[in-house]
């Protein structure tokens, strides 16, 4: 049912609201897919990883040197997820002997090393000042038209929503919980734990390398600075926020990192939104450890389970 | 009712067989030439004054300390080298003296991550919900709840297991453990830190469920009553190697083990 | 081009980098130690005591020796209220303590970014001006006093965590707090304490990098980067090995940037840090487990 209404308001945006907010909806859905992806990574299988903006980075780089290349548009989203596949295994190879804080600082020089390839290829990427992207066209289809790039998100963001809910149902899903919360306890049922880190590392960088591709042809613009550190960490941010492993949590947390800078954008102090976002987790993390989907939930149940007793005791 | 089939299908029905195991930490011989056999079906009581090797030869039987020496074999298959993992989808299946549970999930879910050995769909069956892993979802959905009805968890089986008590906390790591019938199953002091009631609550539903479905049991446990009542064959381990083996009553009342087991404590004997 | 004092000039200037290295490595070794956590927004605590320090020199025309000390001081100052009013109210959850580092790493490099600029600037000279040695190789006066700095710091520090009672207290308070706490060691206080501590380490090292660099408000991050790495290589846990490999990084990342110019630093030390994952044995790599019961 959800889904339904997912799809029923999705149909009927663009017929309610401008141009404008339809380009702000879009990124929403952008970001949500990223923050997704995040969310199986550390949400779920509790894996830090300091290098998401990177996975977004590599395929918002597709897209960007598609062009100069003439990489065919059928092929592009083939080679994003092959590249995810690859680098997101690459990356999670030091889960075979690392975890925890060494493997986040190994997470973090691949960030470096990928920031730092953008900037020593400046002849191809444009360097730290970036390069504009060539809107992706295919028959009537143009990335560049705010309803075509809102549909390509809507679908785009709909099947990630749909995988990452589907897999809360799985045996997979099962496995991230149980290497997150306890690997003793995982070992003792038989879940192979390096193999569930891998799948949750190269599925994490699917979701962000396949946002990031729509993401580059909806903006029409990539810089390296989208996908630094700070860009991972506003990841980490959005996560936690919206509520560790829950899907809505992460959509909650993409509205928060499109919305809260165009606000401060729109004020005139756009530099608040990193400050803010610091001060966001920090105060989450001591005071919604559960994030805003989390404790709502909880807060659900709390109230359900006093209604439920003044039931019994008045009947 | 849906039916989850049984690991167990490399034959055999878990003849265990330990030949002269040695571990040692750091230098220091924990268990050592330790050899015995346990016989499939049977419920074998592992007994010993604390430092004997009972915690450290579980660990070894499930993989989760390296044996130095001697080998370990489950119906003719070799496990010694193999990781705790690995071990498990043989059907040796341990519980945790101090009871390890997905602390975010809840009772139900951490049930569900049993059916890890019951055999699952492809990953690609799994994340577009094909009909092989519709099926798998209603038959571990299945398993779970009968096996949460055997144990009378039902009716917490949706709440966050952090917020139970550390004897129904117990019981869900039992049902986490029994949702695939397992070949072996190793237990560290069960009854440790659950009240009398609880303990023969604990002792019936293991005895109910194991005469319905039976598999070899090794319990390590301190309440020489509930081991006389539970088991039909006894360990006694006393710095790191066997000193009795047998029928329980016998063994508990073998003076060396009572040297061993009570010291000089007891005088009134 | 290459030459035996080109070759003294270069492992001269990794001694310097390395040097500095160490005095803010103990810092983190310290914290660890005591809290087994790990401080994300350590540089940027630096970095806010320097950018003090400065704007007190330059705006304020305070004495440098002064602006200095205050500069240290506003540092320990925000390393200790990180202890006192973020890590010692965190839900009892594991890995929240790096989560909100993070986050104070965020918000503090874009606190210094609102309020100094984002453009880079130049600090003061801290005897980067005082030529020691100039014939065919050239040694300023601030990596004579970074070199003795971190010798000093590294044989200082390890007769303090390991010949001391105050390190005994420390070792104990990090082993197991309720039993250290049971003997009477403020485990709390002495937390907090060595949070603070390790502020005058950060501090002292960001003002020594800023006196050779232009810095902006990130300048800081990568420095700590190879920090962290350094001590990852060695382990937090242990003490000569991260030591000596915050000396080995900063060597071999001086020789990588001599044969391979000044872009070669980044993947140099990728390499690095892949074939040593590679090469160590996994039980030196061994870090908190869940207790085996």
């Amino acid at each position: 049912m959800g889904f339904g209404i997912f799809i029923v308001i999705t149909a009927l945006l663009p017929f309610v609201i401008g141009q404008y907010y339809l380009y702000v909806v879009t990124q929403v859905m952008i970001y949500a897919i990223a923050t997704l992806g995040l969310d199986v990574l550390y949400g779920r299988t509790g894996q830090l990883s300091l290098a998401h903006a990177s996975f977004f980075g590599i395929g918002a780089y597709v897209a960007a040197l598609s062009n100069t290349f003439g990489v065919p548009v059928v092929l592009q989203p083939v080679l994003v997820l092959g590249l995810a596949v690859i680098v997101g295994a690459l990356v999670a190879i030091p889960t075979l002997r690392l975890s925890g804080l060494r493997l986040a600082l190994v997470t973090l020089l691949f960030g470096e090393l990928f920031v730092w390839l953008i900037d020593h290829a400046s002849n191809l990427t444009g360097g730290s000042q970036g390069m504009t992207v060539q809107p992706l066209t295919l028959g009537p289809f143009d990335s560049s038209e705010p309803l075509d790039g809102y549909a390509l998100a809507a679908i785009a963001s709909l099947l990630a929503t749909v995988m990452c809910v589907q897999l809360g149902k799985t045996q997979y899903g099962r496995r991230m919980l149980a290497v997150r919360d306890s690997e003793l306890a995982s070992a003792s049922v038989g879940i192979p734990i390096v193999r569930t880190k891998i799948a949750a590392f190269i599925l994490s960088a699917i979701l962000a390398g396949a946002a990031g591709w729509i993401y580059a042809y909806v903006v029409g613009f990539v810089s390296p600075t989208t996908f630094d550190l700070f860009g991972s960490v506003n990841f980490l941010v959005a996560v936690i926020l919206g509520g560790s492993g829950r899907v809505l949590g992460a959509w909650c947390g993409a509205l928060y990192i499109v919305l809260v800078p165009e606000v401060f954008s729109s004020i005139g102090y756009p530099n608040l939104f990193p400050i803010v976002g610091g001060a966001v987790m920090i105060v989450v993390a001591m005071t919604i450890p559960r994030g805003l989907v989390g404790s709502l939930e909880k807060l659900g149940e709390t109230l359900w389970a006093v209604r439920g007793r003044r039931g019994r005791a008045g009947g | 009712m849906p039916e989850v089939e049984p690991l167990s299908s490399m034959g055999g029905e878990g003849r265990l067989e330990l030949r002269q195991i040695g571990v040692s930490f750091g230098g220091v011989a924990a268990v050592r030439d330790v050899s015995l056999v346990f016989r499939p079906h049977v419920i074998t009581g592992l007994v010993g004054p604390n430092g004997a090797g009972k915690t450290t030869l579980l660990n070894a039987i499930s993989g989760f300390a390296s044996v130095e020496r001697g080998t370990i074999e489950l119906d003719r298959s070799e496990l010694t080298k193999l990781p705790a993992a690995q071990r498990a989808h043989y059907g040796v299946v341990r519980g945790f003296q101090t009871v390890r549970l997905l602390e975010g999930e809840t009772a139900f879910d951490n049930i569900l991550v049993g059916c890890e050995r019951a055999s699952q769909p492809n990953i690609f069956a799994q994340l577009f919900n094909l009909p092989a892993q519709r099926r798998s979802w209603r038959r571990d959905r299945g398993a779970a709840a009968e096996i949460a009805e055997r144990l009378g968890i039902s009716s917490v089986a949706h709440r966050p297991v952090a917020e139970l008590p550390f004897a129904t906390r117990r019981l869900v790591e039992l049902a986490r453990i029994l949702v695939v019938r397992p070949k072996v199953l190793l237990l560290d002091e069960p009854a440790a830190g659950l009240n009398a009631h609880g303990r023969r609550q604990l002792t019936e539903t293991l005895q109910a469920y194991h005469a319905v479905s039976p598999f070899t049991m090794i319990v390590i446990e301190h309440d020489v009553d509930l081991v006389r009542r539970m088991c039909s064959e006894c360990v006694a381990l006393a710095q790191g190697s066997v000193i009795a083996t047998g029928d329980p009553g016998h063994v508990l009342d073998d003076p060396e083990v009572r040297r061993a087991y009570f010291g000089d404590q007891v005088h009134h004997a | 081009m290459f030459s035996s004092a080109n070759a003294i000039q270069v492992t001269l200037g990794g001694l310097a980098t390395g040097s500095l290295y160490a005095v803010i490595l103990f810092g983190i070794i310290l914290v660890f130690q005591v809290s087994r956590s790990i401080n994300f927004a350590y540089g940027p605590t630096g970095m806010l005591g320097t950018f003090a320090s400065y704007a007190l020199y330059s705006e304020f025309g305070l004495p440098v020796w002064f602006a200095v000390l205050i500069g240290i001081g506003v540092t320990v100052l925000i390393a200790a209220l990180t202890d006192l009013l973020i890590i010692r109210r965190l839900p009892p959850q594991q890995g929240f303590d790096v989560v909100v580092t993070l986050g104070e790493l965020l918000f503090l490099t874009a606190l210094a970014q609102l309020v100094f600029g984002a453009s880079a600037q130049s600090y003061l000279k801290l005897l980067t001006d005082v030529p020691v040695l100039s014939r065919n190789i050239f040694v300023n006066g601030n990596d004579v006093l970074a070199v003795v700095l971190g010798v000093a710091v590294a044989i200082g520090g390890y007769f303090v965590l390991n010949s001391t009672s105050l390190g005994v207290s420390l070792r104990a308070a990090a082993a197991d707090p309720s039993v250290a706490q049971s003997v009477g060691i403020n485990v709390r206080g002495l937390r907090t304490a060595a949070w603070a501590v390790s502020g005058v380490f950060v501090a002292v090292g960001a003002m020594m990098f800023a006196a050779r660099l232009s810095v902006n408000a990130f300048y800081m991050t990568p420095i700590v980067i190879n920090v962290f790495i350094a001590g990852m290589i060695g382990g937090l846990d242990r003490y000569w090995p991260p030591m000596l490999s915050a000396f080995g990084i900063a060597l071999y990342q001086s020789w990588a940037m001599y044969l391979f110019g000044e872009a070669g630093g980044v993947p140099a030390l990728f390499i690095l840090v892949i074939v040593i994952l590679a090469a160590v044995p996994k039980r030196l790599l061994d870090e908190r487990h869940e207790a085996r019961a």
